[in-house]
């Protein structure tokens, strides 16, 4: 009976049976075949086949993914695993790196962006993108989000004009706080609420899709805070696909999460489901910390 | 590049974790050995042990709440998930039971006190004869339940959950030969009640050992098998 009083094995032995066992999945640890739902029942983008290459390398395979409409999908991996360019494949930033090229099929509402025909203005109008680092052009508030309404022509006159930035920065979550001082520049204000002025400069010019490259990376934890609640809201007008590095900013704002490794998406399901028992060994070890 | 052994990049929060699964252990091996004691209190009329039985539960509860502090400061400095996530989850639901078996060997070392009760005479052996199978079995349990928690043997875990209702049946064949002998002799009715509780003690031990199984597996494989019905 004796096997709990007679021997208790040391920590580290411990720990490394329970590692062993608990690391054990069904899926080899180095298959990079994609496990979970890649696709969406309400579909408004749909990639299929993807391949991203920087010159000879290859930051992308074969990546095929759906994201749904009114869903917050994060995007997670190590640094370098091709989340980020994934994103930009999206709203075809990566067109401005030259040696970049881009294979498969990415449709938004069934139109394929790499199509010859399509015009990335619009494009990139309809899919907007905030970055890891807010960026405000040096101009007032108000024109920082007048911008992109301006040059797509939404608006015929002032008042238009006006209501556009007014709305915008309400649903930017900035408005009680800029509304009288809409003339000031927008590089005068904090770092939380130029991201936030950043995301409404994006919102202004009504997209479907909304990109966001580790948006909250720079800011405190309140304006964080206030980042994640505004991407809870917004999701109820716009898709919201979301790169960042912290598990527990992608457990909280989305609904779906993507584990990307090495050019390989690997595991992409539900957030819950992924935050408590991935099924792929690699997804396991990245969001427990046993590397990356 | 893919790490060939799964140990967290932060060693320390690995010790911290080790710390929690050893902490277990401890207070896995007192509340086995309080079973134990109960049953060799009982089989040598010990009633001195008994009491001591009796005292040691504070021992039992201190490392309660020794293992939920540990369990808490992981959870708010690590922000732990997966697997991580669910041994912690699991380790707090398993000292509950463990607590509570705790607490039910001290009942069954107070009603060892009752019936070895200098004024009353020593009751019928045959009367302990089931109690001392049961006490047997349940150790054996709880036994294995533990050691399936340290080696993470989610096989054993099922096996537990799977073989208690043998155990039960084997509760229920006992509570039937107590009945037969109190009809035979209605005299010791008194003494046959004491018999039952301490029965349904250890049955009740028997059950927390299965719920500590039924959390294992939920720590080791993610699935949940508890309340199935509920579903």
């Amino acid at each position: 009976m004796s096997y709990i009083r007679e021997s208790v094995p040391s920590h580290s032995m411990k720990r490394q049976t329970l590692s062993n066992v608990l690391g054990m999945k069904k899926i080899d640890r180095e298959s990079r075949e994609t496990v979970g739902a890649i696709t969406s029942s309400d579909t408004r983008i749909s990639c299929r086949n993807v391949n991203v290459f920087y010159g000879e390398k290859q930051a992308i395979n074969d990546l095929s993914l759906d994201i749904g409409n009114n869903e917050v999908i994060s995007f997670i991996g190590p640094s370098g695993c091709g989340k980020s360019t994934f994103l930009r494949t999206l709203n075809r930033m990566n067109d401005t790196i030259p040696s970049c090229k881009v294979e498969g099929e990415i449709k938004i509402d069934d139109k394929d962006i790499y199509h010859r025909d399509m015009d990335v203005v619009p494009l990139r109008a309809q899919v907007g993108m905030v970055f890891q680092k807010p960026n405000p052009f040096p101009k007032s508030i108000y024109d920082n989000v007048a911008y992109g309404p301006r040059i797509h022509g939404l608006a015929v006159n002032k008042t238009e004009l006006d209501e556009i930035v007014q709305n915008s920065l309400i649903k930017a979550g900035l408005w009680e706080e800029v509304k009288d001082r809409l003339d000031e520049p927008g590089t005068g204000l904090s770092g939380g609420q130029q991201q936030r002025l950043c995301i409404a400069r994006t919102i202004a010019v009504n997209p479907e899709v909304i990109l966001m490259d580790e948006p909250c990376s720079a800011l405190d934890p309140i304006a964080t805070a206030k980042i994640e609640q505004l991407i809870a809201e917004l999701k109820e007008r716009f898709t919201i696909v979301i790169v960042t590095h912290s598990m527990q900013q992608a457990a909280r704002v989305s609904q779906r999460t993507a584990y990307f490794h090495m050019g390989h998406l690997i595991e992409v399901g539900d957030t819950n489901q992924i935050f408590t028992n991935p099924v792929h060994p690699l997804t396991e070890d990245y969001i427990t910390g046993r590397f990356g | 590049m893919i790490m060939a052994t799964k140990e967290h990049t932060s060693r320390i929060f690995d010790g911290e974790l080790n710390h929690l699964h050893y902490l277990v252990l401890e207070m896995a091996g007192l509340v086995i050995t309080q079973l134990d004691h109960s049953m060799k209190a009982l089989d040598e009329r010990d009633i001195k042990l008994a009491e001591k039985i009796i005292l040691r539960d504070r021992e039992v509860n201190c490392h309660e709440n020794k293992i939920n502090e540990a369990a808490l400061t992981i959870l708010a400095k690590r922000s732990p998930v997966a697997n991580d996530l669910r041994m912690v989850m699991s380790v707090s639901k398993i000292v509950v039971d463990l607590e509570l078996i705790g607490d039910e060997v001290v009942k069954i070392a107070k009603l060892i006190l009752t019936l070895f009760d200098s004024k009353s005479a020593d009751p019928n052996l045959q009367l302990l004869r089931d109690i001392m199978k049961m006490g047997q079995m349940v150790s054996e349990m709880l036994e294995q339940a533990i050691r399936s928690f340290d080696t993470c043997d989610v096989k054993g875990a099922y096996t537990l959950v799977n073989e208690y209702w043998d155990y039960g049946d084997e509760y229920q064949a006992g509570i039937r030969r107590q009945l037969t002998f109190v009809i035979e002799d209605p005299r010791i009715i008194s003494r046959s009640l004491n018999i039952f509780q301490i029965m349904k003690s250890l049955e009740r031990c028997g059950d927390h050992a299965r719920s500590i199984a039924e959390y294992l597996i939920f720590m080791i494989e993610g699935k949940n098998i508890r309340h199935q019905d509920a579903e």
